[in-house]
């Protein structure tokens, strides 16, 4: 079969969407302005090309606005974030979101992926990503619901590493 | 044929310049073309290119039912192409590059894929006519493969064909192949095939059935003694049928004697390569007229092969034939 994506995927095409992607974000600063969080051309740009290589570390692809726009609406009325650390909760939280869609091979929905980040960040969480990240419910979540490759095994392995 | 039962072939048309377009990526080749003879600039080329690549979002959105926004590149490029698949087969069916290009630029990638799929149903439409003309044309006794393929491979394939997200796929296979093998896929793939296995069997069905059986039981049988699977039957027909108008000309026989295959060795032994090919394609145009550019295809690549057979006495080995005594063209 033709890799009919590498015809698409140029860096002018990419410019382009990422463009399109900040646009649309920056659409939701009415939203967000209602918990005192002002989203600027340059955050929204920012996290944008975030996405972008969020999605090709997970060798993903998302066409149009996709999930971000999804999980700005949602976590901006928590009490854990604020001007100073949403745009990089929100950087943090695509990188959980697209693990989560790509470990369990898509099975579960958007939706679903959502309301569980929101739930576990949250509780258990407190608002850290990197505490959501590495808990057990996490882990449990994906390999619940996906392949079986076991984040929790992998996860390990970076820390030893990092120990050694 | 209509003209979206047209589609899948290949058209004459020039476009831009008269350069020749690649059926086989055709919105992408028209694109490519019209950027190249100066018709769009880079600018345009890139929000065509955008637009269609937009699609996309559309396509998953329906393949997952609104579950998810991104998938796997492995998924979406396999989107990509069912989706490309479709707004192709849709493009082609217009029979004018021109006009398709004018369509791909004005029209939505909405309307685009859902005509496609318009046009997919028609070429399905067409497998099942073809079909049911080839079961209606079926070689006598046949081979496993063969029959297989006829009543088994085709309907498989067509529970299984899924225009939408899979247009692009072969999800079976037939197992008997014809002479030429198509090189497209999808449905295009079957139409073609089944259109090939028609000029094959109609040329079959030009000659005695008996005779016909006769060679398919010769093939089936050498087969088994080579503990191989029987190939394609209407192949060893065709070098049959070209050997007994060599022989005879005129007489529209296919069942040779093994003393016919002695004889045609030796006469043709007596000329060179090149005359031996021109007077083999001589013996060809005897033979019936019907899809005369298919056979003439299948036997040009026939050609050498009987040359060199003949240069080392290794005719027999290609064609069917009575054994001494049996009987034969020579004896008809």
């Amino acid at each position: 079969m033709p890799n009919y994506l590498a015809v698409f995927q140029n860096n002018m095409l990419a410019t382009a969407q990422n463009r399109y992607v900040a646009k649309e974000l920056m659409e939701l600063s009415d939203k967000t302005e209602e918990y005192g969080i002002v989203l600027s051309g340059r955050d929204c740009q920012e996290i944008a090309e975030f996405r972008a290589a969020a999605l090709a570390e997970n060798e993903r692809i998302e066409v149009g606005v996709g999930a971000v726009k999804r999980i700005i609406e949602e976590f901006c009325d928590s009490g854990y974030v604020n001007q100073n650390n949403f745009k990089e909760t929100v950087e943090g939280l695509l990188e959980c979101f697209y693990t989560i869609k790509s470990e369990t091979d898509d099975k579960v929905s958007d939706d679903e992926a959502i309301e569980f980040l929101k739930y576990l960040f949250e509780t258990e969480a407190g608002g850290d990503i990197n505490k959501l990240y590495d808990s057990e419910a996490f882990d449990i979540f994906i390999n619940g619901q996906g392949n079986g490759r076991s984040v929790r095994t992998e996860k390990n392995g970076k820390d030893r590493e990092q120990e050694l | 044929m209509n003209e979206i039962q047209q589609f899948g072939m290949r058209p004459d048309e020039k476009i831009f310049d008269g350069v020749r377009i690649n059926y086989s990526e055709y919105a992408l080749s028209l694109i490519r073309e019209a950027t190249k003879s100066g018709y769009i600039d880079d600018a345009e080329e890139a929000e065509l290119k955008n637009k269609i690549f937009n699609g996309l979002a559309m396509v998953i959105d329906e393949y997952t039912e609104g579950k998810s926004t991104s998938v796997s590149n492995e998924k979406a490029n396999d989107l990509l192409s069912s989706y490309l698949y479709n707004i192709d087969a849709y493009l082609i069916s217009l029979k004018d590059p021109m006009k398709a290009f004018c369509e791909l630029r004005d029209k939505t990638v909405t309307y685009l894929y859902d005509e496609g799929g318009v046009a997919l149903k028609h070429v399905m439409t067409d497998c099942t006519a073809l079909l049911f003309m080839n079961k209606k044309n079926r070689l006598p006794g046949g081979s496993e493969l063969y029959n297989r393929a006829l009543d088994e491979d085709i309907r498989a394939f067509t529970r299984a064909y899924n225009i939408r997200f899979g247009a692009h796929r072969n999800p079976v296979v037939p197992r008997y192949k014809t002479a030429l093998s198509p090189r497209s896929s999808g449905v295009v793939r079957i139409k073609k095939y089944l259109t090939n296995l028609l000029a094959e069997n109609l040329f079959c069905r030009c000659y005695d059935s008996d005779e016909v059986k006769t060679v398919i039981a010769f093939e089936v049988l050498r087969a088994q003694d080579m503990e191989s699977a029987v190939g394609n039957l209407y192949v060893p027909l065709l070098r049959c049928a070209v050997i007994c108008q060599f022989l005879m000309p005129g007489v529209p026989h296919v069942l040779l004697s093994e003393d016919d295959v002695i004889n045609a060795e030796g006469l043709l032994d007596e000329y060179s390569p090149d005359e031996m090919k021109t007077v083999l394609m001589a013996a060809f145009t005897r033979l019936p007229e019907e899809n005369r550019e298919y056979h003439k295809k299948v036997f040009e690549n026939e050609v050498s092969g009987i040359i060199h057979a003949v240069k080392f006495k290794t005719l027999r080995t290609l064609l069917a034939y009575l054994p001494k005594n049996a009987g034969g063209a020579a004896n008809n």
